[in-house]
This record gives structure tokens, C-alpha cells and sequence, in this order.
């Protein structure tokens, strides 16, 4: 008798802790995925720093096409893109003695 | 007999489940591990992003800054000492002037902690032979050539993020050259003004041709080449003794032929006395 029930207040225990890992483990599941966009979101922005797309025109890095928003910043998206994570890098440039701070938004994909 | 098979069991199945919570949270605390590492990384590659971004932008500073004085000052045949001041304090005001802007600010800082960089050095030089790893870039025209004049900066990157254990240096070197051989002309022409500028001189030939002379014994040389015009005037009507003035500028051939927009260094008019002598 006391078998049966040592076992199923361990396995309640155990039970328990897994269920209290689960959260944590989200978390964590979720911070890696948005530090992989950023990390991304960072190999994007120092490959258009020599790589600037032309108003109008696309550039494709890591096989995202990047372009131009009318708001003047630049948009970096893949086909496979339907996550709604973003990552946002600022770049500078250096144009007639006067600087511009352009923001990179990479929409990444469900590899970010 | 069956309780002590029972508690063994309950012991066991007690070791298994605190195996199995152990393993559990070994995998979650690697994780973090992982993930802190990952983060640390992440911020690292960021402020190297920046640092190339920064270094990109005070390198095009000093290329157009270089070009510009190298291009005004040229018409006035400075020394070097002076084009060297000027060049220095045109780009250290620029500089600052330009990531003296707050919303920069925003931008140097990661993780609140500034990424810092100072300006180590600027030289304004001649070409001789450029260390590999230092970024050159040539400015005007097509190729450089020994003695071509060189703009040399050096900026240190610093950032220190205790919190993170994060510790970032890096050095940069910049030259940014132009093929016209500066010092060179200089000199050839600082040579002329130093034999003639208030001197008087006699000579049987006629000023007009005594200059010609001169001029074609230096003209020609080793890709410079000198044009000038003359004017002399009679201090008395009839008389042998002239005040001349001798307008001129050299030409670097090599620098020309490079395509470069600045390939000629202007001096300033040179005044001089002249008597012609009577061939007997």
C-alpha cells in the first residue's frame, strides 16, 4: 500500500515541477527565438551597410528582400516571414556633411 | 517483507523523479546559459556593427575634408606644416560637431553603456608604403604614386559593459590619398621663389629669356613640369634695370595622367630686379 502511495505523491511532485518548468521553459523558448531575429536583424544591417538598396529597388541578404518605407527606413522580409517578430538595427549614413539614422526592421521569419 | 519491497519501490521511483526534475532543470539552467551567451554575443556584434558604421563615417569625414583643403590650399602653395594644421583642425571640429547631436547619442549607447571612440592621430604625409590591414582608399584620380600626399588618421573604439561581461577594443588606421605629389611641387617651387623673390640679378640675356632658361633647366624633371608668364617693367624709360614679377604654377604630370581633378600647385607672384647687362 505504501508503495502505491510513495509513488503517487512522487509522481504528483514530479508533475508539478514540470508543469512550473513549462513557463519557464517558454520563456526562455521565446527569448531565444527573439534573440535569434536580433541576431539576424544584425547580420542584415551590417551586410547594408555596404549593400544600400536604391529607392525603389530590392536587395536580398540571407534570403530577405530588403527595401526602402516611405518613412525613409528600410524593411527586411522572406517569403517565409509570417511570424510577427521584428527586430530593429540603426544604421548610419553619411550623406553632404550631414548624417541620417535609418532603422533597419527585419520581419523575421519562423527560422527567427 | 512486502512493505520493505513497497518502500524500496517508493525509494526508487523517489530517485528517478528527482533524476529526472535534476536533468530538468541541468537542461534549463544550460539553456540560460546558452541564451546569456548568445546575449553577450549579440551585443558584441552590435557594437562591432557600429564601431565598422562609425569608423565608415569618420573615414568619409576625412577623405572629403582631405580633398577639399588639399584642393583650396594647393592655390596658395602652403607649407606642409600648414596644410597638416588645417587639415587637423578642420577634422577635429567635424568630428565633433557632427556626433555632438543628441539623438547620436541614442545611438552609441548599447545595453546603457556608450560605445566611446577618440581621434588617436592625423598626419598629413607622403606615400611611401602602407602597412597591410590599414584601410587605404584613393580619393582622386585612379592610382597613387611614391610621394603622393596621404592623409593618416587613428581612432580608438572602446566598450566596457561589466554588467553584461561584455569588453570590446578595437584600433583603427585610415589613409586617404590623392596622387598629386604635394611636398614635391613644394619644394621645386619654394626652390624658384627663394633664387629670385627680391633679389637682383644680372644677366646679359633679355629678362623674358634669362626666365625661360631657368625655368626649362627644371621644367620637365621627373613628371613636374612649371608654367609660368612674365611681366617686366623699365624702372626708367630707356633703362637696363627691370622689376619683374613671375607668375607660376607646377604641374604634376603623374597626377594629371591619373585622371585627378587636383594636379597643380599655384605659388604666390615672385618679385625680382633685373639689370641686363651690355654684352661688352
Amino acid at each position: 500500500m505504501i508503495d502505491i502511495l510513495c509513488t503517487t505523491i512522487v509522481a504528483i511532485i514530479f508533475l508539478l515541477a514540470v508543469l512550473l518548468s513549462r513557463n519557464k521553459y517558454a520563456y526562455l523558448a521565446q527569448l531565444h527565438k527573439e534573440l535569434r531575429c536580433q541576431y539576424l536583424g544584425e547580420k542584415i544591417a551590417k551586410e547594408l551597410l555596404g549593400n544600400l538598396p536604391k529607392q525603389g529597388e530590392w536587395v536580398f541578404i540571407e534570403e530577405y528582400n530588403c527595401h526602402w518605407l516611405d518613412n525613409g527606413n528600410i524593411q527586411c522580409s522572406s517569403n517565409t516571414a509570417l511570424s510577427n517578430l521584428t527586430a530593429t538595427s540603426r544604421i548610419l549614413l553619411y550623406n553632404n556633411n550631414k548624417i541620417e539614422i535609418i532603422d533597419v526592421i527585419v520581419v523575421c521569419g519562423d527560422e527567427g | 517483507m512486502k512493505d520493505k519491497k513497497g518502500f524500496l519501490v517508493a525509494i526508487a521511483t523517489l530517485l528517478i523523479a528527482i533524476i529526472a526534475i535534476s536533468t530538468l532543470h541541468i537542461y534549463l539552467e544550460i539553456y540560460i546559459f546558452c541564451l546569456t551567451m548568445e546575449e553577450k554575443l549579440l551585443i558584441l556584434k552590435e557594437v562591432d556593427r557600429k564601431t565598422n558604421n562609425i569608423a565608415d563615417i569618420q573615414f568619409s569625414i576625412l577623405s572629403k575634408i582631405f580633398k577639399e583643403k588639399i584642393k583650396e590650399l594647393s592655390k596658395k602653395g602652403l607649407s606642409k606644416n600648414e596644410v597638416k594644421k588645417q587639415i587637423r583642425s578642420e577634422y577635429i571640429r567635424k568630428t565633433a560637431k557632427i556626433w555632438n547631436q543628441s539623438e547620436l547619442k541614442s545611438y552609441l549607447n548599447i545595453k546603457n553603456q556608450s560605445l566611446m571612440f577618440w581621434i588617436v592621430n592625423v598626419h598629413v604625409n607622403e606615400y611611401r608604403t602602407i602597412e597591410k590591414g590599414n584601410t587605404l582608399r584613393i580619393i582622386d584620380g585612379k592610382k597613387i604614386y611614391p610621394r603622393s600626399i596621404c592623409s593618416i588618421t587613428e581612432v580608438n573604439f572602446s566598450y566596457e559593459n561589466g554588467e553584461y561581461g561584455v569588453f570590446y577594443k578595437k584600433n583603427e588606421v585610415f589613409i586617404a590619398c590623392i596622387p598629386l605629389r604635394y611636398f614635391k611641387l613644394y619644394d621645386i617651387g619654394h626652390n624658384i621663389i627663394k633664387k629670385l623673390k627680391n633679389k637682383e640679378i644680372s644677366n646679359p640675356l633679355p629678362p623674358e629669356d634669362f626666365i625661360e632658361k631657368y625655368i626649362s633647366s627644371i621644367s620637365g624633371k621627373d613628371g613636374v613640369i612649371v608654367k609660368y608668364s612674365i611681366s617686366c617693367v623699365p624702372i626708367d624709360s630707356g633703362s637696363a634695370s627691370y622689376i619683374c614679377t613671375l607668375d607660376f604654377f607646377l604641374v604634376d604630370l603623374y597626377a594629371k595622367n591619373s585622371d585627378a581633378t587636383i594636379y597643380r600647385v599655384d605659388f604666390p607672384k615672385v618679385k625680382f630686379y633685373y639689370k641686363r647687362l651690355s654684352k661688352s
